[in-house]
Parts: structure tokens; sequence; C-alpha cells
């Protein structure tokens, strides 16, 4: 069964999607990633605001966040670009 | 059926709809905001990105052509911009004659830009570890770095063939055990050859090889039939376009061909409808019914750099019913195969190459006209011939052949031969007929 609901049968005699809810298994996914999202956005700023010179440091938050927020939209959270806001649709 | 997300294949469309609205309202707001080419765009057009609540205002938004983005970054170019948040810059294939446009991309984009061409391989049925063959050369278009990206969101290992030769490409097949090639249809055709010259018999020696993933190019069921037959593998297909930051229509595990009552039929492309809105408009602007082709209109929901909103991209499609795939996915469904030009753009080696920028080449001096010819030659590879007459045949020479591929070369960035035609050829054809024919064997 994959994350997100069960598969009902198709018309067709073939497994369908359904419109089954999200899944509890999701629901606290979509909630872990709604934290690292908050998480990775607030290291990049600290970063950016501690004073010392660490490029490294901040182009591999920078990256980690992009890479957490397409988690959260492929998760269904609408995070996604900076001023997308962090929470589970629907 | 191949699960590639469980939680957009399976949502309801209601979810879907009202989180795609919410995603257009922001990506239509921060585009005006932080994007200069949609404040200059919409400015213009007296455009309050404020009018969009939900994806029922889809079409208040004003579409944006690929003259309008050309227009603005003629003044305003990307790399005239001093801007610490970009990572790299993607130019659409095309030719100096038309434009090309520059795509610049921010750390969000490039780890979006292979996500949807991993929809593509995972609904496939390929599995982490497995490798794929990619043709596909490396530049400064979004290609290469696209086909990287969507290897490393699907787990796949990338055998990166596109600096070799055909030859090498067939023998690093067997080499590396593939499980998969990405090419153009063409391209297929040309390594199909290859591989029969060479004695191979994939079908039965490399039982790993399962899929064939192709794009760029419209291609025929017959011809698709007989490559699955040769390599003992399914012919999938995926689309995307620079301006779509990668795949956003894919075929699933039934593949690009299916069977139909009379034989091979087209299968189904489905829309990544939570990555990207596809809309097949009329020439009037209006939605056309399912069944019906029209132009796409495409806005990217994850997109930062340049997002694309409402962009024509001047491709034809056929819309078909949602839900109409026999694998049960409830997407936006597309017809596979067919995708093809509203103009008279045609794809040569992967690039776009417009017959104005070849008209502008060859039409000088004493040439009276021209007729373009795109082939598929004995070796299997994609060949360009233009027949030219001159008013005076005894003009010409080998200076004059070199002048005209050289001219081709610059403008419309893809070599092609140049023969001769008999005096009086092309005024017997008529002044307004096409002059390009594309007689690809892989359009069977």
């Amino acid at each position: 069964v994959p994350p997100g609901g069960d598969r009902g049968a198709g018309t067709a005699g073939r497994p369908a999607p359904t419109a089954a809810p999200a899944s509890r298994g999701v629901a606290d996914l979509q909630q872990q990633v709604t934290a690292l999202v908050l998480g990775t956005r607030s290291l990049a700023e600290s970063v950016d605001a501690c004073g010392v010179p660490m490029p490294i440091v901040a182009l591999l938050a920078e990256r980690a966040r992009a890479v957490v927020d397409e988690l959260a939209w492929e998760l269904g959270v609408d995070a996604g670009a900076p001023g997308g806001d962090a929470g589970p649709v629907g | 059926v191949s699960t590639a997300n469980g939680v957009y294949e399976a949502m309801p469309a209601d979810r879907l709809r009202a989180l795609v609205g919410r995603r257009l309202r922001h990506v239509v707001r921060s585009a005006y905001r932080e994007v200069p080419f949609y404040r200059w765009y919409y400015d213009r057009l007296g455009f309050d990105p404020d009018e969009v609540a939900s994806v029922d205002d889809l079409a208040r938004i004003p579409t944006v052509a690929k003259r309008d983005l050309l227009e603005y970054q003629a003044g305003c170019p990307v790399t005239g911009e001093r801007d610490p948040s970009l990572r790299q810059i993607h130019l659409t294939s095309g030719t100096s004659g038309v434009g090309r446009e520059s795509h610049p991309r921010y750390a969000e984009d490039l780890e979006a830009v292979g996500i949807g061409g991993a929809y593509e391989f995972l609904w496939a049925g390929l599995v982490p570890g497995e490798r794929l063959l990619l043709t596909i050369p490396y530049s400064q278009t979004m290609a290469g770095p696209h086909f990287q990206a969507t290897c490393k969101a699907a787990g796949l290992v990338p055998v990166n063939a596109f600096a070799t030769g055909t030859t090498e490409r067939v023998e690093q097949l067997y080499q590396f055990a593939c499980a998969g090639l990405s090419a153009t249809p063409s391209y297929v055709h040309a390594l199909t050859l290859e591989a029969r010259r060479q004695g191979r018999r994939p079908d039965r020696d490399l039982p790993s090889f399962r899929r064939i993933f192709v794009s760029g190019e419209s291609y025929g069921t017959e011809w698709a039939r007989e490559v699955e037959a040769y390599w003992g593998a399914r012919v999938h297909e995926g689309w995307g376009a620079t301006q779509t930051l990668g795949v956003v229509m894919a075929s699933c595990e039934l593949g690009a061909v299916v069977d139909g009552p009379y034989g091979p039929a087209r299968g189904v492309l489905h829309g990544l409808d939570h990555r990207c809105v596809i809309e097949v408009l009329a020439a009037d602007g209006s939605p056309v019914g399912p069944g019906d082709a029209g132009e796409v209109v495409v806005t990217t929901l994850r997109t930062r750099g340049l997002p694309s909103v409402r962009f024509r991209m001047g491709d034809r499609v056929r819309r078909l019913d949602p839900g109409s795939c026999r694998c049960g996915r409830t997407s936006s469904c597309f017809e596979a195969g067919t995708i093809g030009r509203l103009d008279d753009m045609i794809k040569i080696r992967g690039m776009n190459v417009w017959p104005s920028s070849v008209d502008a080449a060859v039409l000088q001096g004493a040439v009276v006209d021209y007729r373009g010819r795109v082939f598929t030659g004995g070796d299997g590879r994609e060949r360009v011939e233009v027949g030219v007459e001159l008013a005076d045949p005894s003009a010409w020479s080998d200076e004059f052949v070199t002048g005209v591929r050289d001219r081709i070369k610059a403008i419309a960035g893809v070599s092609m031969d140049v023969v001769q035609l008999p005096s009086g050829t092309l005024r017997e054809e008529g002044f307004k007929s096409r002059r390009w024919r594309d007689e690809r064997a892989s359009r069977r």
C-alpha cells in the first residue's frame, strides 16, 4: 500500500488510485517535514548572521534548504520558494 | 502499477486543485515581486497579480510568448545582472536568428529540475541502482543538467555516453548492463541500425535492458513497435522543456504505444499536475475540449529563478479526458508521440531550427529558392540536405557551396549538405510551397 492511501479497483479491472484521505503515516511525515522546512530556513539565516565567514557552510545550508523544500512539496506540504507557506495542504 | 509518489497519485482532485490554487497565487505574486521580467511585463499590460485568488482565475493572467521574454532579455540580459542567488544559466536550444532565452536557475531550481523525469523513470519500472544510458549532449542548454539530475532523483546510475560515438554507445549498453536509454527517436533509430550492424540481439543477450525513453520529437507507432521488438524493451516518453524546468508529462508503466483494436495505438502522457499547470488552448485562447489539439501553455509551480506563468510553448498537443489511461491514474492526460510545433520549427539533432533562419542563410544573391529535407541516412544518422537553385546554374562552385554551408551553420547552428537543383525545378513547384520535408525513419 503506497503512502497516501489504498488503491481500489479501476473500471478497466486494473488498480486505480482512490480518493482516500492521507493516511496517519503521511500526516505524521508532513508534520516532521514542516519542522525540517522551518529548521533549514532558520539554519540558513543563522549561518548568514553568525559573523564568521564560511561560504562553504552557507552554500551547503542553502542546498539543504532547497532539498527540504522539494521534499516538503512532494510530500504535499506547501513549502517551496521563500515566502511559501509551511503547512500541510487540505 | 509502478508508483512514484503515492501522495499525489492518490490525492483527491479537490485537494490537488486547492494545493495548485494556493501555489499558483503564490507563484504569480512572487514572480511579480522578485522577477524583473514579470514586473516589466505585467506593468506594461496593467495586470495586477492580486487578481489571482485560485485556479479559477487562471485565465485572467496574461499569457507570455517567447518573443516577450526575448524582447525583455535583449535589453536586460541575465548575464548583465549581479545576482548572488544565481547558480546556473540555461539557454533554450535554437538559433541566433530567432533568439535563445536565458533561464537563470537558483538553488531551489537545481533540486527541482530532476524530479519530473524521476516520475517518468520510476513509473516505467526502473529501480534505484540500475543504469541508464544518456545520449543528449551536455552543454549550456538545460538538457545535460536535467538528465543528470533526473538520474539522481530516481536513484539511477547515469552512463554518460554523450561524448562517445554510436559504436561505443552500443558497447556501453552491454558493458554497464543498462536497464534503459534516453534519446531522441531519430537517435534511437541510428543506435538500432548500429546494434544490428554489430550483430547484437538485445532481446536475447541483454536481459537487463527493458526501457527506451524518447523525447524531443514525434514518432510513429509502427516504428516504435519495431524498435520494441528488436530491443525487447518498451518505449516510454517524457515531455518537458527549459521553460518547464524538466519533464512535466510522462508515460506510465503502460508505455507510449499501446495495443489498440486495430494494432498499435498512441499511449498517454500523464501531466504532473502538482508541479505544472498545463493548459491546451485554441487559437482564440479558449481551452480545447478532450480529444482536440491546441497549444501547450504552462505555468510552473516549482521554478524560482524564472518561473513560466502561462507561457505559450508553441507546441501542439492533443488533450485527452483526465483518467483516460488504463492505468487508472486520474491526472490530466495527453496523447503520446504526436507533440509537434504550431509553427514550422524542426528539431534536428536535438536543436531547434526555424526554417526562417535557413532562409536568411541561403536566400541571397543568385539563389532563386531552395528546398530542405531532413532524412535518415544509410548509417541511421539524421541528415539534412538543402537543394539550391540558382538563376544562373553556371555560377555553382565549391566556393559558393562552402559559403552557403558556413552561413547555415553560423545562423541555424546545424550542419547541412548543400546540393544543386536543376534549373526550373522550384519555379514549377510554386512560390508558396512548403520548403521543408521531414522524412526521418522514426516518423513511420
